[in-house]
């Protein structure tokens, strides 16, 4: 019970906050030149590990689609449904993995040595607000940044699938991107690009309130990096889940619709 | 001018302020005493609003400010100037940017006013040349100093000073207890010092309160207490005045 | 007889030099106080006692064996015979404070859970805290923390104690009592005490013999007494605090 209530007591901690990040983001003046920085160098401290990512799992889900397709004689048909399956649902998930344990623990990290080193309260104490001056500029950083760096990891990914294809399974370039647009539809690319901004906000959120809420020293921080990361994979996972959900209503709806 | 009036301040179930009533009078210099753990930090804290009241009222230029929203607050923190026991500077900025932080904030200046108000901020705690320096590449006492520069630059009409001098060398210490003088004397502003360091509070401040389990135990000027025969008090001051 | 001793020691953080040839012995059973402006070097000495900081140049002798040769294994002994305290002291969060104080007793294995109880309840009254005796680290003040790492350190029955500056951040009345502990501890059980101070008085009410650093290197070594009547300017100057005079206070 004691468990549950914990649950949901972060749940609602981390959607109020996302609240306050909203209104301050809405209400006060935010500097441009912050929200650059913040970009730049979440894009600067994460491109090699999405690109590496991106690129892994194109080439993995090529290798697992060759072996089954191979039976069915119709490896005509690998990159598309690679590539597919790819952009729905496995390159958005895994590569967020990527870019939480990285991005969201040294967010976390950062925020959290502020804190108990009574720089945030510093802050105040100068008469700013910690939210519109530190939190919120990190949080539209990651968000945005994040958005670009899954969409290029998914970009990754088609080249991973594109060369594994062509040394596993011999399927040439060509080949291999001829089927794209055939199994590959503006609705899955839609798709695909709501799940990374649904995962980009979630780790922004997520990183930013513990890191703020940090207490008890560089122990607390420790802690707070540990919850981030955990915290993160499984509203990522639900998150994934949900927006499937949702997709699948949608999607239901407007074929009613068209018909 | 800042009031208390019955101030009550808990954490769980033990209390630390204890319905604490004082006024400090405007331009004084007041050292607040005690034993370790009996409510001076949470004091200066409470007047800064990083933390409420649970009863009480505090009262800052005719203003009751303890029920003030974070929004209605940021008005009342523009006239308190922190020193915080860490120097709490900002890492990722150079000394120069640390320092420039809320006059950029807070006053339409153009970069060459900023620059004159950083430079004169750091002359104030008597320090050159280290505008580009990042906090980590200075000593523990240089912080100190950055720091102090920091919340002077703004000009503030309260200061208050958070265990200014610890961990610094004799010399240091004795530069800083000078500069809390001369900074009260130059910005005309009232000071409130948590300290442990009891000659300077015998020589620089005009009232010293000694507080003992969330309360006032004695309140009086350093000649005052001098002659008191309170037995805290005695306790306190036995080594300096033997000396 | 000598229980650690410097010969010519230089220490250097990247092209900075920090401790220029050193040459200092510390005798079994005194208490060493460290004194020194902020940032030349006190602290380095400490560490460079302890075994903590290797120099570049110079024999660190520990015990008498030339520290530097000897594999881990080999110190391992020796480092179990040493605490040490350090400015910021890293308390368990989520210990509360006498549980803070048993669990390094609890990790050497030879006491009974009963003589643990016992004697983390003694070091905490010694520290005046036994009325927090189940609150947490974060539940208590600055000060109080401080006296907490303090008594963890001396429950341990180190045989050497190193302490960087344990009463920062002390009011007068608890910084005189914790000195007053350190050194009933210390002629209860005979150990040999290095400490670096901020503060005089208690330089003056601890030391047997004070050494200040200056510079990167070891200015002066006497009894409290022969620091106070030094003939030396610099030594007065610090010692008394003065504004004026050949050191510079700006640094």
């Amino acid at each position: 019970m004691k468990f549950l209530a914990e649950i949901f007591g972060e749940l609602g901690g981390t959607l109020l906050f996302l609240k306050t990040i909203m209104t301050t983001l809405v209400n006060k003046k935010i500097r441009r030149s912050d929200v650059f920085t913040q970009i730049w160098s979440v894009i600067i401290a994460s491109f090699p590990t999405t690109a590496m990512a991106g690129f892994f799992v194109g080439a993995i889900m090529t290798v697992q689609f060759a072996l089954l397709m191979n039976e069915f004689g119709a490896l005509g048909y690998l990159g598309g449904l690679s590539t597919s399956a790819t952009v729905r649902e496995i390159g958005p998930l895994l590569i967020a993995f990527m870019l939480s344990g990285k991005v969201g623990a040294f967010t976390s990290a950062e925020l959290g040595t502020m804190r108990v080193t009574e720089q945030i309260d510093a802050i105040r104490c100068l008469g700013s607000d910690p939210l519109q001056e530190i939190i919120v500029p990190r949080f539209i950083g990651i968000v945005i940044a994040s958005f670009f760096l899954l969409g290029f990891g998914l970009i990754m990914s088609i080249f991973g699938g594109m060369i594994l294809g062509d040394i596993f399974a011999g399927v040439n370039f060509q080949e291999y991107l001829r089927h794209i647009p055939t199994v590959v539809n503006p609705v899955s690319i839609l798709f695909g690009t709501v799940k990374c901004g649904s995962f980009a906000v979630v780790t922004a959120t997520v990183s930013t309130y513990k890191g703020f809420t940090t207490t008890g020293g560089a122990k607390g921080v420790g802690k707070a990096v540990v919850s981030t990361s955990v915290m993160t994979m499984i509203l990522i996972v639900l998150m994934d889940w949900f927006t499937s959900f949702i997709g699948d209503i949608v999607l239901q709806i407007a074929r009613g619709y068209r018909s | 001018m800042i009031e208390f009036k019955g101030l009550i301040k808990k954490f769980g179930n033990r209390t630390v302020l204890n319905g604490l009533d004082l006024i400090i009078r405007e331009g004084e210099i007041v050292f607040i005493l005690g034993t370790s753990g009996t409510g001076k930090s949470v004091l200066l804290k409470n007047i800064v609003g990083l933390m409420r009241p649970d009863e009480g009222e505090i009262w800052i230029d005719g203003e009751e400010v303890s029920r003030f929203s974070e929004d209605q607050y940021f008005s009342i923190r523009k006239k308190c100037g922190m020193v915080f026991q860490q120097p709490a500077l900002f890492d990722s900025l150079t000394v120069f940017e640390n320092i420039a932080f809320g006059l950029r904030r807070h006053f339409r200046l153009s970069e060459r006013e900023v620059t004159d108000r950083v430079q004169l901020a750091l002359k104030l705690v008597n320090i050159q040349g280290v505008e580009q320096k990042r906090p980590t590449q200075m000593s523990y006492g240089m912080q100190k100093r950055v720091s102090l520069a920091r919340t002077i630059a703004l000009q503030p009409k309260i200061l208050l000073f958070d265990e200014p001098t610890t961990g610094l060398d004799p010399i240091t210490t004795t530069v800083i207890n000078h500069l809390i003088q001369d900074l009260s004397k130059q910005l005309k502003s009232t000071s409130i010092v948590v300290s442990h360091d009891m000659n300077c509070a015998l020589s620089i401040a005009d009232r010293i309160v000694v507080l003992d389990k969330g309360q006032i135990e004695a309140i009086g000027t350093p000649d005052e207490l001098k002659k008191s025969q309170h037995p805290l008090v005695r306790d306190f001051l036995a080594e300096v005045l033997s000396l | 007889m000598s229980i650690m001793s410097l010969q010519n020691v230089k220490v250097c953080f990247e092209s900075q030099v920090i401790l220029k040839s050193i040459n200092l012995e510390i005798k079994r059973g005194e208490a060493f106080v460290i004194i020194g402006p902020s940032g030349q070097g006190k602290t380095t000495l400490l560490k460079t006692l302890s075994g903590l900081v290797t120099p570049q140049n110079g024999k660190v002798f520990i015990e008498q064996k030339e520290w530097l040769t000897l594999s881990f294994k080999e110190q391992l002994p020796v480092l179990r015979k040493m605490g040490i305290l350090f400015q910021k002291n890293a308390l368990f969060d989520s210990f509360t404070c006498i549980e803070n104080i048993a669990f390094p007793l609890q990790e050497l294995g030879t006491l009974t859970e009963r003589e643990i109880e016992k004697k983390a309840e003694y070091f905490l009254d010694a520290v005046g805290m036994a009325h927090a005796r189940d609150l947490f680290p974060d539940e208590i003040s600055g000060g109080m923390q401080k006296r907490l790492g303090i008594a963890r350190a001396l429950a341990l029955d180190p045989e050497i104690i190193f302490y960087d500056d344990p009463t920062a951040g002390l009011d007068p009345i608890t910084a005189k009592k914790i000195i007053d502990l350190i050194i009933f501890l210390k002629n209860q059980q005979d150990s040999t005490i290095v400490a670096v101070t901020n503060d005089m008085n208690r330089a003056y009410q601890l030391a047997d013999r004070i050494g200040m650093v200056i510079d990167g290197g070891l200015l002066m070594t006497g009894t409290p007494e022969e620091t106070r009547n030094h003939p030396d300017l610099r030594v007065q100057q610090f010692i008394h605090g003065n504004l004026t005079g050949p050191l510079n206070a700006m640094t």
